[in-house]
């Protein structure tokens, strides 16, 4: 089973000094990604799940710092290696798919040669790596590839920016990718080509993805397993499927019941009351005991740990009898 | 389609127009000095010294009977050549300072800075002249001197521009596939303030060749017979009441040409970088 595994995170804590102290921003998470496996993370904002992946690519800015844990990619601990090393496994086993595509790409250059760049970057003659654009255009499915390569960001839509970027990414054949909430500044039906893209891309090269969102509705169209975030904790993991069907932990119920259902008449969306928690002043207990209905004495004493309830799903809550009717 | 905005706009630029017009008649004069220019810059001709403007010489003759045109047409090679010597070396150690300390931040660019502040707060004038002194007189040391004295306004305007555009997402995206510090510095950062560097640049034209002409009549740049226009109008001054145009037709060129980079550069940033007025 191991060698299934891509990467692995074990306990990483990430804390962001501010004057008032340090801020835990992502606190002691662990996952794996299988090779070929979409894992999604969810969470409102402020969970922790961007900081999660800048971390995996040691991108975390300062005040940003990674305090803990390890990073297990290919046999080596990223967050061990020397910084030249890390910029030879970004782009080229690790690549990342930004929140805005608007202004991930450099306004001076033209499209095609900023991706050409990307793929020089591997030694490749340039007459070659123009062609390789070209290609690679056409896979991510930009009209007019031909045409397109001598475009500047600008005259391109939202939409086309960001295959763009996707087409830079999977440009040096990444063995995993981090998109980081990609689709939120695209409009649904541009959202919906795009994943598919992704999902194509995952089957014709093996790459796994990990994908950054807060929409649950993202995360039923692509994910093969799923991770909740809240407060900087993942509070439930596990099959996408198992976890739709049977969430264990309160927050997940509600974070799905949140969700617009076309098939009932709810009338207003529900909401869960409240706001995450303050992370400079985290609750004792279990983070989300200020806002969970089933506030029980100990949680306000304990946060709990994740444990296993059924095979490779995990929970952390002290409620593990949670029934089916909440979920309405 | 952008360039073509670009040349439209200055078109429309009075300033800028002038300014090139300007620019392009002191180029020509550099470039073609020997087939413009009447005389040899140093063809001396005793009989024929302190001759006031006449048709065979329109600028008149200096003491030792040379043309002050033809020294005024070869002095803009010097100014010219000097002008933009220093002005190469000013933009790339105040360039390269401003990049690294905008890029890095921290303690670098607390010292970068700390050196721009103490070269700035040091009268360009005198600094040089300590230096040239230093270095004894000689037209490469007076380049040596003004761009050592004169880079940090670069450093400062290119440090806060690269911190600006260091937070960008597509700075973040580069790192993202493996682009180096070098490769974000010289393939990202610098592209994107390039126009306010040209801009930058231009402006400091005409202060390096003030500088270097105050040097010249300083006695401390050029050596004669070189036709440095600063010098010239040094040499004039002991004959101000005999033959005063052997001072006014440099000085009218300096002011010429400075007038016209001026111009040339305050129209670069109105079209370039609108932004960088202040």
């Amino acid at each position: 089973m191991d060698n299934n595994r891509l990467i692995t995170v074990n306990n990483l804590s990430v804390v962001y000094e501010m004057q008032k102290g340090e801020i835990k921003a992502v606190d002691n998470i662990s996952f794996h990604i299988e090779k070929k496996e979409i894992l999604a993370l969810v969470g409102e904002s402020g969970s922790g799940k961007s900081t999660t992946a800048k971390a995996l690519m040691r991108l975390v800015n300062h005040p940003g710092r990674i305090s803990s844990g390890n990073v297990i990619f290919g046999g080596e601990d990223l967050l061990e290696l020397k910084e030249e090393d890390m910029v030879r496994i970004r782009g080229k086993e690790i690549g990342m798919i930004f929140q805005n595509p608007l202004d991930s790409l450099n306004p001076v250059y033209k499209v095609g040669n900023q991706v050409a760049e990307a793929i020089i970057l591997d030694n490749i003659p340039r007459q070659d790596a123009i062609k390789k654009v070209i290609d690679i255009f056409n896979d991510v499915k930009i009209t007019d590839a031909k045409e397109r390569i001598n475009s500047f960001p600008h005259e391109l839509s939202g939409g086309m920016r960001q295959r763009v970027m996707i087409g830079m990414m999977v440009s040096r054949n990444p063995k995993l990718i981090i998109a980081d909430e990609p689709t939120t500044a695209l409009d649904v039906t541009i959202q919906a080509q795009i994943l598919e893209l992704m999902k194509s891309f995952r089957d014709k090269y093996d790459t796994s993805i990990l994908i950054i969102t807060h929409d649950f509705g993202i995360v039923a169209e692509i994910a093969d397993r799923v991770g909740v975030m809240y407060a900087g904790e993942i509070v439930e993991i596990g099959d996408v499927f198992t976890i739709f069907e049977n969430p264990k932990h309160p927050y997940t119920r509600l974070l799905m019941r949140a969700l617009p259902r076309i098939t009932k008449n709810e009338g207003r969306l529900q909401v869960i009351e409240g706001s995450v928690a303050n992370l400079a002043n985290l609750p004792e207990g279990c983070r989300f005991s200020e806002r969970c209905p089933y506030v029980m004495d100990i949680c306000i004493k304990v946060n709990p740990m994740l444990t296993e309830r059924e095979s490779g799903h995990f929970c952390a809550c002290h409620k593990e009898d949670l029934n089916n009717e909440f979920l309405g | 389609m952008k360039y073509l905005s670009i040349l439209k706009d200055m078109i429309k630029n009075k300033t800028f127009m002038v300014g090139l017009f300007i620019f392009i008649s002191v180029l020509i004069l550099a470039v073609f000095a020997d087939k413009i220019a009447p005389y040899s810059y140093d063809l001396i001709n005793v009989q024929e010294k302190l001759l006031s403007p006449n048709e065979q010489y329109r600028f008149g003759t200096d003491q030792y009977g040379r043309d002050v045109m033809s020294r005024v047409i070869y002095g803009s090679r010097i100014t010219l050549k000097v002008g933009l010597i220093v002005v190469a070396i000013e933009t790339l150690i105040g360039v390269s300072l401003g990049l690294l300390a905008g890029y890095y931040g921290g303690y670098l660019e607390k010292f970068i800075l700390f050196v721009t502040d103490l070269t700035w707060s040091l009268p360009p004038i005198i600094m040089a002249l300590a230096i040239v002194t230093m270095l004894g007189p000689s037209l490469n040391n007076v380049i040596i001197a003004i761009a050592v004295v004169s880079w940090a306004q670069f450093t400062r305007i290119v440090r806060v521009k690269t911190q600006s555009i260091k937070s960008l997402s597509y700075i973040e995206a580069a790192r993202a596939f493996g682009e180096n510090d070098v490769g974000i510095m010289t393939r990202y950062i610098l592209p994107n303030i390039l126009s306010s560097i040209i801009v930058l640049s231009t402006l400091a034209l005409p202060t390096a060749i003030l500088s270097t002409t105050s040097l010249g009549f300083l006695g401390l740049g050029s050596q004669p017979p070189d036709p440095d226009w600063g010098l010239i109008l040094k040499e004039g001054i002991a004959y101000m009441n005999q033959a005063p145009w052997i001072s006014i037709f440099p000085g009218l060129a300096i002011v010429y040409t400075v007038l016209g980079f001026n111009l040339l550069g305050e129209g670069l940033r109105d079209i370039m970088d609108p932004r960088l007025k202040a």
